[in-house]
């Protein structure tokens, strides 16, 4: 334990990030935003859902990708593959299906402007009043495919004609601890979306640095992770990778305890009733540059997933989906601890949100040139400097 | 009030029946609209007989809970949305946080 909670521990082990301020241009500047949608939303994967979205028996759903401009259709077809397509009619060109986050089922996709239908493989397979064409040959029409790939149940999707590395060189070996994960047995989700008038980075950064935790978030969990002796956050690990990153923190023995926690035995952690395999910590996090954070938390008695994806619109505005995945409760108070994590975690994210709007709203003051960051926020520094990798130097 | 809407045992909640909402929506809608006093009364006497409401209802867990039951379940799950204003807030609207109606539940 002493190990893990001395200072200044991490910007010793990656040395080439430095301890350097931070400029903060990349989060205002409306000429880097344009880049980032170019360069990083325009070409790396980007998680777009995950399979137990779709039915089993076929389905689809769209999801709108502002930064990169697009809107794909997912789709599992009757042959249970899962294809990717632009949400784009081959008529004239209107966007489809609505994301509404909501998978329909079905494997035919119907073009609500003049019922072009298409079936699960993307085929163009009925036209209205096709006679009144000229030379159209329906089997060179079918919608426009984008790459799309999955690993460990996340559906990734990449709007590059020809993306650089392929999903699997892409995430390299950052999703190995959770290869036995049963996403699929906690298949009961409750998805939130929510609108931040904020810079896509800020809420990236929110969630990958801890500092902030015993302060901004005193009320809600000021006692509910380990810390050093001032009650200051340290990481229990921490792995940054090409373009990935992995942190892990322990909840301490004296965590928070309310009346309704004593009632629903929430205190309790030596009665689990289902953990999740090759965790490091009790709250493990892992970012997948640039969408998608997964949070897997150890609860008393049970387990939880936590995922988080981040879907830029402008410079300032970013849309955030929140969604909790647990399994099907075995009980009232399995479901009220569900529940109540749900509720606490909510809170979290309502504190987070402010955050990160008013950090942006600071730094578009251009009243600070930089900011300054501590070894708890090297998470930060790292993704920085992934930015600056991809669109080439700011 | 027409008769008793929760299970007889529990008669004695019956005056906070109106917390037994169906969507997560109405429960924070409700919260909100409330008053410290009216939350803290309701999570009082909910918290009162907290034990006996969770046997019971661990005994009728299961699809087909009869309605009385559904809606002592539902009042639960309301005393879980007040839950963190009460016990770690202290009544006190957070100083330092988005309104929670933003987060839209799709």
């Amino acid at each position: 334990m002493g190990e893990r909670i001395r200072n200044r521990q991490w910007a010793g082990k990656y040395l080439d990030l430095g301890t350097r301020p931070l400029s903060t241009e990349p989060y205002i500047s409306k000429e880097h935003f344009e880049r980032e949608r170019e360069r990083i939303f325009g070409r790396t994967w980007l998680n777009v859902g995950r399979v137990e979205d779709l039915p089993e028996t076929g389905g689809y759903f769209a999801r709108d990708i502002p930064a990169g401009r697009a809107s794909v259709l997912i789709v599992r077809g009757p042959d249970r593959k899962i294809r990717g397509f632009h949400n784009v009619c081959s008529h004239r060109g209107t966007r489809m299906v609505r994301d509404d986050g909501r998978a329909r089922r079905g494997t035919k996709i119907l073009c609500p402007y003049h019922h072009w239908l298409y079936d699960g493989a993307g085929d163009l397979v009925n036209i209205p009043d096709e006679e009144n064409f000229f030379d159209l040959d329906k089997t060179c029409h079918g919608l426009s495919p984008v790459h799309t790939d999955v690993r460990q149940g996340f559906i990734f999707v990449n709007l590059a004609a020809d993306p650089p590395q392929t999903l699997a060189d892409y995430l390299g070996e950052v999703m190995e601890p959770l290869d036995g994960c049963p996403f699929h047995e906690m298949k009961r989700n409750f998805t939130y979306r929510v609108e931040v008038n904020t810079n896509w980075k800020l809420l990236f950064d929110g969630q990958n640095e801890f500092y902030h935790l015993p302060i901004l978030h005193r009320h809600i969990m000021g006692n509910d992770f380990v810390t050093n002796a001032r009650g200051h956050h340290r990481w229990r690990d921490l792995r940054l990778y090409a373009c990935h990153s992995f942190s892990a923190v322990d909840f301490p023995s004296y965590r928070t305890v309310t009346p309704l926690r004593i009632a629903l035995a929430s205190d309790l952690y030596e009665t689990p009733e289902f953990r999740i395999p090759g965790m490091t910590g009790d709250m493990d996090q892992y970012t997948l540059f640039p969408n998608l954070t997964i949070e897997i938390v150890k609860l008393a008695r049970t387990s939880v997933c936590v995922t988080y994806t981040v879907w830029p619109i402008e410079v300032g505005r970013t849309l955030w989906e929140v969604r909790f995945h647990v399994k099907e409760p075995a009980s009232v108070r399995d479901h009220l601890r569900q529940q109540s994590f749900r509720r606490v975690s909510l809170d979290i994210l309502q504190e987070d949100v402010f955050a990160a709007e008013s950090v942006y709203a600071g730094l578009a003051s251009r009243a600070k040139s930089h900011m300054i960051l501590q070894d708890s926020e090297i998470i930060l520094r790292h993704r920085q400097k992934v930015v600056e990798d991809f669109i080439g130097g700011p | 009030m027409s008769g008793s809407r929760l299970p007889t045992e529990f008669a004695s909640l019956e005056p906070y029946v109106g917390w037994s909402l169906e969507s997560e929506r109405e429960r924070v809608d409700r919260k909100l609209a409330s008053s410290p006093d009216e939350i803290r009364s309701f999570y009082d006497t909910m918290m009162g007989r907290i034990n006996e409401v969770l046997d019971y209802l661990d005994k009728q867990w299961g699809e087909d809970m009869s309605a009385p039951d559904q809606r002592l379940q539902l009042l639960l799950l309301s005393l879980v949305e007040i839950s963190t204003f009460v016990e770690l807030y202290g009544l006190q609207e957070a100083e330092h946080a988005c309104e929670q109606r933003r987060f839209v539940r799709i």
